[in-house]
């Protein structure tokens, strides 16, 4: 089991299939129980069930070969390690940056995630933190607002 | 002469010039610094230009477009990191060049020939959209399906190591694509409850978070490194040894025109194959390929350039589009009403010429930006990725939130942030996803259309595929896909 794990082939072929199944039951399930009975060439869920099809198909073509022990074509960029945990900070900052912005609006949220986020990418000098956090979201509703007629959350 | 007299109007138009120059100018930065991409520009732009007038918003679009992709060149030349993905060719001779002192030669070459390649396109494009939209006019609805079925293929095949990713994301496309209110039936489907997702997937958050959001995660992910800009000393390079070149240029913008124009491929693509020709074409090279051959550049910047007239043929005259961008581009279309289609240069000749004075006005303001900015550009290419990146996440949510004005737009363009950054880690490609959710309503309702229409006629087969369109879109899809399989790619390479 957990050597199936490590095979990044074999997990992904496996969850794309999964993900096929569960549209095919889903749209089969919907089909089946749609109260105005429709012609099935008709139906909206006839190409979703393609779909479904089409998809458990593809990712047998990707688990298949994996646990056959194919070698594995890897994509370059997939095959470098990284920094999951900054991604996830960044998320998570995101996240805080839309309920913020629902609470005290665009300005005041922009300024505050700014200086968060470039001061969590690494950038210590106050000089350069505190301006560019301020002057931007200013900066932006000037234009976009004011100059573009955008509006701005 | 009647395209001309249709270009004419624009070309002296100094409102349409000046939106042309934003975009331009835009495109020069965003294309050279590296994180940032055309297509995350445009993606942005058309929230933006949501609602400007359409011919104000088609002209910085098409600025950002033409003038993106060139730039991309720039950080090639100079920190040897492709500012796009149809420059990474540029890199292979461009940054040896630079890095020997001839960055301003590099950059000379580059600007000349992305020139050349684009002019060569647009022509292309302006000469060739009449005959296919008279031969798109035969199009029944089953030939649309194959022939977006074919982009789809053909996209899934290119854009990715393993053509089952390609098609594996293209699929997650077409899925988000179906989400909302049936076209036929007039029913909610896969909509998981959620009200909001009633009206459909909106496709500008969708693409922000695809291409803005996901490409900021994807850098992060990665580390932030700068990397480190040659200087450029202004030398003469004399014209003569320039054009020198020229007659070889359009055997790589023919190329470049033909890739683009084929759904789902595009500069990268093109400028790797014309690279591959330039090596076996070319017997004395200035410098060998790879260490600083000036042909190598020409060969790469005039084919990416020359696929945007290319790409654009499909997406105006079929609505299938050529790339990612077209594809954004397409989104633009509707969001102002318009359709594009066999039948656009007829309702929407005006905008058609447009589009061709938008590119060609554009190309002038990337010889002159390329000759005379993008020697200066260098320390604007640095700006620290710890300060650009959060401004980029600020952008990608008034991005997403312009267009609806709802706060759940924004919220869906995080998702779609996040689902790009984890297909991108897992090695599946971001570009199909574009096209499958540009092209997955489409697909649905055609095919849909042509089953009915099929089920009333005693053969129905026949009457789906007998017609020599449809079997001609049907032998390419199959080609497209036998292609891809082992023995299928040895019957190639033995061909």
């Amino acid at each position: 089991m957990n050597a199936f794990f490590k095979n990044r082939r074999a997990v992904d072929g496996a969850v794309v299939a999964g993900l096929g199944i569960c549209l095919l039951i889903h749209s089969a399930v919907q089909f089946l129980n749609m109260q105005s009975k429709v012609a099935w060439i008709m139906s909206p869920y006839l190409f979703p069930m393609i779909l479904a099809g089409a998809t458990i198909l593809l990712g047998l073509t990707i688990l298949v070969p994996a646990l056959i022990g194919e070698k594995p074509k890897a994509d370059a960029q997939q095959e470098k390690g990284g920094q999951v945990f900054m991604v996830l900070i960044l998320l998570a900052l995101s996240v805080a940056y839309d309920l913020v912005m629902q609470a005290a609006g665009f300005i005041p949220a922009t300024a505050l995630v700014l200086l968060a986020m470039i001061a969590f990418l690494g950038e210590r000098r106050l000089k350069i933190l505190i301006p560019v956090s301020v002057l931007t979201p200013v900066l932006l509703t000037l234009i976009f607002k004011v100059g573009l007629g955008v509006r701005l959350p | 002469m009647q395209t001309f007299q249709g270009i004419l109007p624009f070309l002296i138009n100094p409102r349409f010039i000046f939106f042309v120059l934003i975009g331009a100018v835009s495109g020069l930065f965003v294309g050279a610094i590296p994180g940032l991409s055309v297509s995350m520009a445009t993606a942005l732009l058309v929230s933006i230009t949501y609602t400007w007038q359409t011919g104000d918003a088609m002209a910085t679009i098409m600025g950002v477009y033409v003038v993106g992709v060139f730039s991309g060149a720039l950080s090639a030349i100079l920190i040897n990191i492709p500012g796009a993905p149809s420059s990474v060719v540029t890199t292979l001779d461009g940054y040896p060049l630079s890095k020997s002192g001839n960055a301003y030669k590099a950059l000379v070459y580059a600007t000349w020939y992305s020139f050349i390649g684009s002019v060569f396109g647009l022509v292309v494009m302006g000469v060739m959209a009449g005959p296919i939209t008279t031969l798109a006019l035969r199009f029944h609805p089953m030939d649309y399906f194959l022939l977006a079925l074919f982009g789809l293929t053909t996209v899934g095949g290119l854009t990715s190591r393993n053509f089952s990713k390609g098609l594996v994301s293209a699929c997650i496309g077409i899925f988000f694509s179906l989400i909302g209110m049936d076209s036929v039936m007039g029913t909610p489907r896969l909509t998981m409850g959620i009200q909001n997702l009633k009206a459909g997937v909106p496709t500008v958050p969708a693409l922000v978070g695809l291409f803005g959001f996901a490409e900021v995660l994807s850098v992060v992910y990665q580390g932030i490194s700068d990397g480190k800009v040659l200087g450029v000393h202004q030398e003469k390079v004399p014209l003569r040894e320039v054009f020198r070149e020229f007659p070889r240029s359009m055997l790589y913008c023919l190329i470049g025109t033909f890739v683009g124009a084929l759904p789902g491929a595009g500069g990268p693509v093109a400028s790797f194959l014309a690279y591959g020709q330039a090596k076996r074409i070319v017997k004395h090279p200035s410098r060998p390929f790879g260490e600083g051959a000036v042909e190598g550049i020409v060969a790469s910047e005039s084919a990416n350039n020359a696929c945007i007239g290319g790409a654009l043929i499909p997406m105006l005259t079929l609505a299938i589009p050529g790339d990612a961008v077209t594809a954004i581009i397409l989104s633009v279309f509707y969001i102002h009403g318009l359709q594009p289609g066999p039948t656009f240069l007829k309702t929407g000749r005006v905008h058609f010429y447009e589009i061709l004075a938008g590119g060609l006005i554009a190309c002038m303001f990337l010889l002159l930006l390329g000759l005379l900015v993008a020697p200066r550009i260098s320390k604007v290419i640095n700006v620290p990725k710890r300060i650009l990146l959060p401004i980029v996440v600020v952008l990608c949510v008034i991005g997403a939130y312009a267009c609806n004005r709802r706060v759940f737009d924004v919220e869906l363009m995080f998702f779609f942030g996040i689902v790009g950054f984890i297909l991108r880690r897992r090695g599946f490609p971001t570009a199909p996803v574009t096209l499958g959710l540009v092209l997955g309503g489409m697909m649905d309702s055609n095919f849909r259309r042509a089953v009915s229409l099929a089920s009333t006629t005693p053969n129905p087969l026949v009457s789906m595929f007998g017609r020599p369109i449809t079997i001609i879109l049907l032998v390419l899809t199959i080609a497209a896909i036998l292609g891809q399989t082992p023995a299928g790619k040895k019957l190639f390479r033995k061909a």
